[in-house]
């Protein structure tokens, strides 16, 4: 096995090393590394390959001291110990200035070539940088990077001489060419002829010299071109330089005419010219002019008012005059004359009189009303003198006659009235009950109101007076509320007893008391009376126990209000005996033959107030009346 | 609620009913009288339902004091007080029927007889205001059938003209009586159609 050494830094190192023990740089391949293929598992290489391999890379060889090159290198590398500042480039004389340096100090300054922008004498960026920096260098003006290069990087003897050596043959060269102007070669130009390197390079110095020149400011007290005594194109087309033509034209200064190569160049277009064409003309500026008139005479820049005003004319003038044609003026006239039209004002309303109050007459009407209510209470009912009977109200007179036949009837009286209608319904219904307690009949009374109850016993307490053999306990039961509308009327025409389970003021089985007993159906009573106040109660009542009264006469005793809407039913046969209103109860009355029952008082009462009513509505009509056309007659004057 | 379950139940219900009058058969008729009886509960249970409701709405009312509070301060105590008596004594107890024949009855008439008072000046205030036929028209028939309803001009029906004239004139009410009874009639043949065949379904909200 060989040592290995470092890619690196050369070092050698054991076999067996995967770093260098000089840098650390790995020198054996990771595993998995694609890029390393084991020798033993490479394919077989062909034989110039293998040759090429082995003598690409040669067997290493311990380093010979016979090595010229490197040991002209070393020999040019100081000692250890030894300060680099203390060696002194070849052919430096320390109290002696180099040739090159002493032909520049007697060389004119305006030959350098130095940027006006650097006055300090900093070398410009240019190809000959190292040239210009080295001589500053070796004035003692070197800079502190400069001299830290040069102290880690010293230059070997020989190529320091090397270099040296063309330095100076290349700063005699285009020093010369300062001095003595441009060659034959060098004058022509560039593309007539490619220049050599060296001559290149003295052209390109030219190049820069010249256009430097015409980027300075032409300044006859500077040193730069005073030290010449010529003038910067002079100088540079002397050096042989290619002057364009544009830094002429920025600079703004014609071309000399003492210059003969542009002058014999003719091929070659005039863009200055052109470009001088292309250019928009310049404008004058005047001086501000001073005003001659007005307050502000004297004074310069003002606006010019006085020429301003003189340069505008008047507005023209339009015509006002629209054009209207005759029907336009038809109805503008049209409508001058209703805005002009003298309307009438209205004469003002004149302040009512108030002759008295109002209450007091309020007062006596009402006064009126009471006397005319009462006066049939002190003098006796006046309206027994009902001859004809309505039909509905004998009918119902009849079928309770008829139920004298079956001892004791079984009469169902339904409360179906609300509190308000109570005095009416009662009035109206006390004939009829009258007749059914004198004849000992069974009363149930079931309601379908939640008052109904109550007003049942206010009604028989009522009757009683007049019927001295009813006996209450045994011949009438209150069977108390039942709801549900027509659905539960329906459902108590069906089974009475699955419906009502209890007596309203005892609470007992109803069914069994001698009032109710033997009582399966609806059909089971032998009259049906029904005491309602509105159409839809006693409707109800028509078509949901109708079907099942299986000929149960069904009596009704209704309001005025009700009682017209219900006589179609009795017409028709499906109601057998109608009472209606205070009037109804007063036929009964009447049929009975009961000149002192409540109905007729109750109804003589209120036929003497409506009769008072409507005699009050027909006089203060007529005054009304009489008061309008008064009025009328005295606004017309007639 | 949109169930097709709840219009099954109410179609099915409703032509049973309907068959139960015209096949008046033991089953069907059995069926009909439970239908009826969940219907009275139901009805009852509604009833108590709006008590609660009037209550609640008279309570929000004080406890927001409302303008309507006093008021509705009135109807929440006195409505406390009837519950508590007829609690206490029963609907049946004489002296808790007082609260009906006392109190109940005479505000309720009152309140009908100042209704047709009312009634009666907005009559006279309409022919006042809207003098034309039509106001000629309604007051002179006011007039009339007041005094034909009263039984005033009862003692005239056996004078042969008058009485002509006042058996037709008690004709008219009769004649409009039936033509309301008969639009009645039908539109309640006609409601009672459209639920039974499912086309209007007021339980469904």
């Amino acid at each position: 096995m060989t040592d290995i050494r470092c890619p690196i830094c050369d070092t050698l190192n054991p076999p067996d090393a995967e770093v260098c023990s000089n840098c650390g740089t790995r020198l054996t391949y990771l595993e998995g590394d694609s890029d390393f293929i084991d020798p033993a598992e490479a394919p077989e290489l062909p034989d110039w390959l293998k040759s090429y391999r082995e003598g690409d890379e040669p067997e290493p060889e311990e380093p010979s001291e016979s090595d010229d090159w490197l040991e002209s290198l070393r020999g040019a590398v100081p000692s250890e110990g030894m300060e680099p500042e203390e060696e002194e480039p070849a052919g430096f004389e320390p109290g002696k200035p180099v040739d090159w340096m002493a032909r520049l100090a007697n060389e004119p300054l305006a030959a350098r070539s130095f940027t006006p922008g650097e006055p300090s004498g900093k070398a410009p960026s240019t190809p000959e940088e190292p040239e210009a920096s080295q001589p500053e260098a070796g004035e003692g003006k070197e800079q502190p990077g400069e001299a830290g290069f040069a102290r880690a990087f010293p230059e070997p003897e020989g190529l320091a001489e090397q270099s040296s050596a063309e330095e100076t043959e290349e700063d005699s060269t285009w020093l010369d060419a300062l001095r003595g102007g441009p060659s034959d070669e060098e004058a022509s130009p560039a593309e007539e002829k490619a220049p050599e390197p060296e001559e290149r390079e003295g052209s390109e110095e030219a190049d820069f010299a010249g256009a430097r020149v015409f980027q300075m400011e032409p300044d006859p007290d500077s040193a730069w071109s005073a030290s010449a005594g010529e003038s910067p194109e002079e100088e540079a087309q002397k050096n042989g330089a290619d002057i364009p033509d544009w830094p002429v034209e920025e600079s703004g200064e014609p071309l000399p005419e003492s210059q003969p190569e542009y002058e014999e160049q003719p091929e070659e277009p005039d863009l200055a010219g052109e470009l001088e064409a292309a250019l928009p003309p310049a404008v004058e500026e005047e001086p501000p002019a001073l005003e001659d008139t007005g307050p502000l005479a004297g004074i310069a820049g003002v606006i010019p008012g006085s020429s301003a005003a003189t340069r505008f004319t008047p507005p023209p003038a339009y015509s006002s005059r629209v054009v209207v044609n005759d029907k336009q003026r038809l109805h503008a006239a049209l409508l001058e004359s209703l805005v002009h039209e003298k309307v009438a004002p209205a004469p003002a309303a004149r302040e009512r009189r108030r002759s008295r109050p109002a209450g007091l007459g309020r007062l006596i009407v009402g006064l009126i009303l009471i006397a005319a209510v009462l006066l049939p209470r002190l003098v006796g009912p006046f309206a027994s003198q009902l001859a004809l009977f309505p039909p509905e109200t004998i009918h119902m007179r009849e079928a309770i006659a008829g139920l004298s036949g079956s001892i004791p009837p079984r009469v169902l009286v339904v409360i179906d009235y609300q509190p308000a209608y109570a005095p009416e319904l009662e009035t109206a219904a006390q004939g009829p009950l009258l007749d059914l307690l004198r004849m000992n009949a069974r009363i149930a009374i079931l309601s379908t109101h939640p008052a109904g109850p109550v007003l049942a016993d206010r009604l028989l307490d009522a009757v009683e007076n007049g019927a001295d053999a009813f006996q209450p306990e045994e011949e009438l039961v209150n069977l108390g509320y039942l709801p549900g509308g027509a659905s539960g009327l329906q459902a108590f025409a069906l089974a009475p007893q699955r419906v009502i389970q209890s007596t309203f003021d005892t609470h007992r089985f109803p069914w069994q008391l001698p009032a109710v007993s033997g009582i399966e159906t609806i059909a089971d009573f032998n009259a049906v009376l029904v005491l309602t106040d509105s159409l839809e109660g006693g409707q109800a009542w028509i078509e949901q126990a109708g079907p099942l009264l299986d000929g149960t006469p069904l009596l009704m005793v209704a309001s005025a209000q009700a009682g017209p809407l219900l006589l179609p039913y009795q017409q028709s046969g499906q109601i057998d005996g109608l009472v209606s209103g205070l009037v109804g109860g007063g036929y009964y009355s009447t049929i009975q033959a009961n000149p002192d029952g409540p109905a007729l008082q109750r109804l003589s009462s209120y036929q003497a107030g409506l009769i008072v009513i409507l005699g009050i509505t027909l006089l203060g009509s007529l005054a009304q009346l009489a008061g309008s056309r008064s009025k009328s007659t005295r606004s017309t004057g007639v | 609620m949109r169930s097709p379950t709840a219009a099954v139940i109410a179609i099915a219900t409703s032509l049973l009913v309907l068959i139960s009058y015209f096949v008046p058969a033991g089953p069907v008729l059995a069926m009909r009288s439970l239908l009826l009886d969940w219907a009275v509960i139901l009805a009852a249970v509604a009833g108590v339902i709006a008590i609660l409701n009037m209550v609640g709405v008279h309570f929000r009312r004080v406890r927001d004091n409302q303008p309507l509070a006093p008021y509705s301060l009135i109807v929440v105590v006195t409505f406390v007080i009837t519950l508590l008596a007829g609690l206490f004594f029963s609907p049946s107890d004489p002296q808790f029927r007082q609260v009906v024949t006392a109190i109940q009855v005479p505000v309720e008439a009152s309140l009908l007889a100042v209704v047709s008072i009312s009634l009666a000046y907005a009559a006279l205030r309409f022919f006042q205001n809207r003098k034309g036929l039509m106001a000629v028209t309604f007051a002179i028939s006011a007039v009339v059938f007041l005094l034909l309803a009263s039984g005033i001009l009862a003692g005239l029906a056996q004078v042969p003209v008058l009485g002509t004239l006042l058996a037709v004139l008690n004709r008219l009410p009769m004649a409009g009586a039936r033509g309301i009874l008969l639009g009645v009639a039908i539109g309640s043949l006609i409601a009672g159609l459209r639920i039974a065949i499912g086309a209007h379904r007021p339980y469904s909200g």
